[in-house]
């Protein structure tokens, strides 16, 4: 064994020549003959129409392996209702959702399992970084835990906070709505860069 | 709007309504139609709603007096942090989310200022010891909490972000001096 390169986690998977071919569910040929339109009306109206569909319809995997699942309850409950978003119907089959909430610390152990669940999902399929543990390994900063969850699958939307209040999700939801709506369909690809989105400019709050 | 709690007193032997069961499935669906109604008048209307939704983007709830959102920095009148970057916040805090360079002012009446003080709200978990660590009331737990971004290089705040002038955290502060004069007033009964 060459102990000269640092040792890879197992959980990270090479992409396969196949898997490169294929953007976001669909060969490149298809992709290239649903694009040939490019910026005419029938293409851009089809954009805003799926992307419109898809934002207020998503169903969510909630990932919830700490504590902050009781803020989860909490957001998806009667009080906070996330059902005004369209995003309420908790699928607890992976092939079902569209949008994965991994809710609280990811162990190396758990790391596998999370990768595995999200492989399973079909596209298209948006993940949010529920709470500080997943978005940088917040506290638990040591051997056990999995320093943020994009270090295993890419995250469009991270919820700060241990854990975030209600409101801070939804505005979470709100702004992952917006990434959605600048999407392109058929999406290049999961692993697009946010600059190339055209998002919305977060403001920075004052308190 | 807060949950109440209803006490019902149910029966002990069901009477000839209850046990021909139709009658009572419909009382039933009429109650459930009624909150239904009404509170779909007061969603038209604006009045008289009886849910207990908090409708956040355009309603929310007050937090109560103790409540941590983001840590912020205190800008004095003239645009500059009150902080002096003892670092004793850095220290205090759990996370490690807190890094400060210190920087010097020639012939300035308080020489120390953070030239950089970045706080990494990703690892942050709003405890509020760097807010108690700190001895000169520069940085306080403000009420901000919708900070989530698309991307997380913009999760870590720099001082010009975190600067937020004095008027604006002064229910922060008048509750801090609140709680701290009330420990200290214990603390001399101790005495």
């Amino acid at each position: 064994m060459d102990r000269t390169q640092p040792r890879r986690p197992r959980h990270v998977v090479e992409p396969t020549s196949v898997q490169q071919q294929r953007v976001g569910g669909l060969s490149k040929r298809a992709v290239e003959f649903l694009r040939q339109g490019g910026d005419s009306f029938l293409a851009t109206r089809a954009d805003a129409v799926m992307n419109w569909s898809r934002k207020y319809s998503m169903f969510l995997y909630p990932f919830v392996t700490a504590c902050c699942g009781m803020e989860f309850m909490s957001v998806a409950g009667p009080r906070y209702d996330l059902d005004r978003f369209g995003c309420a119907l908790p699928r607890f089959s992976p092939r079902q959702a569209d949008l994965l909430m991994v809710v609280g610390t990811i162990t190396h152990r758990q790391a596998p399992i999370l990768k595995k669940v999200y492989d399973q999902m079909a596209e298209p399929k948006w993940v949010m970084a529920f709470g500080a543990c997943t978005c940088s390994g917040g506290p638990y900063n040591n051997y056990a835990t999995v320093q943020g969850i994009d270090t295993i699958i890419p995250v469009d939307i991270y919820v700060p906070g241990c854990p975030p209040r209600p409101e801070a999700v939804m505005d979470g939801l709100m702004k992952l709505q917006a990434r959605i709506q600048a999407e392109k369909v058929p999406a290049d690809g999961r692993h697009k860069e946010t600059a190339d989105l055209h998002l919305p400019v977060i403001e920075k709050p004052i308190a | 709007m807060p949950g109440r709690v209803v006490k019902v007193k149910r029966k002990e032997k069901l009477g000839v309504l209850e046990r021909l069961y139709v009658p009572m499935i419909v009382q039933g669906l009429a109650v459930t139609a009624g909150h239904f109604f009404r509170n779909l008048r007061g969603f038209i209307t604006g009045k008289n709603r009886k849910d207990f939704v908090v409708q956040y983007p355009d309603e929310r709830i007050d937090y109560p007096e103790a409540f941590r959102g983001m840590p912020v920095l205190v800008q004095l009148d003239n645009g500059q942090p009150r902080c002096v970057a003892c670092g004793l916040c850095e220290f205090a805090c759990p996370t490690d989310c807190i890094s400060i360079v210190p920087g010097e002012l020639e012939g300035a009446r308080i020489e120390r200022y953070p030239e950089a003080f970045d706080i990494d709200m990703s690892r942050c978990m709003f405890c509020g010891l760097c807010e108690e660590a700190c001895p000169e009331e520069a940085i306080v737990m403000s009420r901000e909490i919708e900070i989530s971004t698309y991307d997380r290089a913009s999760m870590i705040f720099e001082k010009e972000q975190l600067l937020v002038p004095e008027s604006l955290l002064k229910r922060r502060l008048d509750f801090l001096r609140g709680e701290y004069d009330r420990a200290h007033a214990a603390a001399d009964k101790r005495d």
